[in-house]
């Protein structure tokens, strides 16, 4: 996009106009600081997101008054804290300091592999949301949130594997695919409401296509009608042999 | 809230016939995502959007389309098309990530098979547009003061709220006419860095 931004800005009349062509991944590639704005960290903390927000200052100043969902970890403390940070590396890591957070703070996390790292941009001195006091400790928890209604795909693909007899695999893709998951159950999405007597209301159900599109209709009809349904929002591949490939999208 | 239920369940419906049924090619699932669009506009038999998963058991390889995703297979007589290129079907699964990509299949579109994957080239910039991400680091550890520039972040929003190089401000192309007079200097000689989510 900034290609055609630089030139509407030349046809508005600027005179000295260039584009990182490298972009934002160019940046990121050479260890460039990346900065978290305010607003990004307060949208964060309103959809109550998954992120991990570590406090660097001190464990007073944490505990007089940090951001919502903070840890507190000294920046004296960080490198020894490495163990604390979640396994998934693609977890958003957001640092702040008094000041903005350094970059060498910034790049330390990064080297750890945790790719989506960021500082709060002017640190705690510039935030203008809340602060809250208390203790927040420095247990990092994170758990990556679903979205709602919907299985990871780790958790579907060991139940089409083990096949517990409380819960019903439900096939909503339309008739003929090559291979089928072994005792789901197949009704395609679009005779659903005519045939949901053939769908055991005392079992979890979880529904399945091949992009999650028809899974996510199937998984609001199901829900409509008092079902414990959830759907797979991923790629579902499955082979006449019963292979599986689930990916996500 | 009912009426919310309702209307959800008549969208559901609606998207369902539109592009989910099988048999109803002729309605047509999106073939173009919203961001090609402003330079290309929708084929038949052809899907522009950005790679997903590609699956090397399966043969297949995804395209997304916004909300939607295309699975297409291909087979070893699919081609890839890099600018004057013509390479096989091994390359496909080197391709990055979300590259944008117009795949041309044939088939069905309940079952397409890809014929080509022509890869979107970078984007020619003029050389005096030209500027180096060590320049842009320089010019940051300056700040906008003391540097004399504007370092304007033209992705999305969304993404510029995910995190920015320091010091930039945000303008989206797809504000860029509403925005304009009031985001950029008045000064029209001052330096000017636009960058995206590129490389462009």
């Amino acid at each position: 996009m900034s290609p055609f931004s630089a030139r509407e800005a030349e046809e508005l009349g600027h005179t000295n106009v260039k584009v990182l062509s490298t972009g934002i991944p160019g940046w990121k590639k050479n260890k460039g600081l990346v900065v978290m704005p305010a607003n990004g960290l307060k949208k964060m903390i309103h959809e109550d997101a998954s992120y991990v927000l570590v406090d660097l200052r001190s464990k007073e100043a944490a505990t007089a008054g940090h951001i919502k969902g903070a840890v507190s970890i000294p920046a004296s403390e960080l490198a020894a804290a490495k163990d604390a940070f979640p396994k998934d590396k693609s977890a958003p890591v957001i640092l702040y300091n008094d000041d903005q957070a350094s970059t060498e703070v910034f790049k330390l996390v990064k080297s750890w592999g945790y790719k989506n790292t960021t500082v709060l941009n002017g640190g705690a001195k510039a935030w203008d949301g809340k602060f809250f006091p208390g203790d927040p400790g420095s247990k990092i928890v994170y758990v990556k949130k679903l979205k709602p209604g919907t299985i990871s795909i780790a958790e579907f693909k060991q139940i089409a594997a083990d096949r517990p007899a409380n819960i019903i695999i439900l096939d909503v893709r339309d008739a003929g695919m090559d291979g089928h998951i072994p005792g789901d159950l197949d009704i395609p999405q679009e005779q659903l409401n005519a045939r949901l007597g053939e769908v055991p209301k005392d079992k979890e159900i979880i529904v399945h296509c091949n992009t999650g599109i028809l899974a996510s209709m199937a998984f609001d009809t199901l829900k409509e009608n008092g079902y414990n349904a959830r759907y797979v929002d991923a790629v579902v591949q499955i082979a006449a042999d019963g292979k599986l490939e689930v990916s996500p999208k | 809230m009912i009426t919310k239920n309702k209307s959800s369940l008549f969208l559901a419906a609606l998207l369902a016939v539109t592009f989910c049924t099988a048999g109803a090619a002729q309605a047509g699932k999106p073939n173009i995502a919203g961001g090609c669009k402003k330079c290309h506009t929708a084929q038949p038999d052809a899907v522009r959007g950005n790679l997903g998963n590609v699956s090397q058991d399966f043969n297949t390889l995804q395209v997304k389309v916004g909300e939607i995703v295309w699975v297409v297979n291909y087979d070893d007589k699919t081609t890839v098309v890099k600018g004057d290129k013509t390479l096989t079907a091994d390359e496909i699964s080197k391709l990055p990530a979300k590259k944008e990509v117009l795949v041309s299949y044939s088939g069905d579109e309940s079952k397409p098979l890809a014929t080509e994957i022509a890869v979107k080239m970078p984007y020619k910039i003029p050389e005096r547009q030209k500027i180096t991400n060590a320049e842009v680091v320089d010019l940051v550890a300056m700040g906008p003061e003391k540097g004399n520039y504007t370092l304007i972040d033209a992705r999305p929003t969304g993404a510029f709220l995910g995190g920015h190089i320091p010091t930039a401000i945000s303008l989206p192309y797809g504000k860029f006419a509403d925005e304009c007079t009031t985001i950029l200097p008045q000064d029209k000689d001052r330096l000017l860095v636009f960058y995206c989510g590129g490389p462009t």
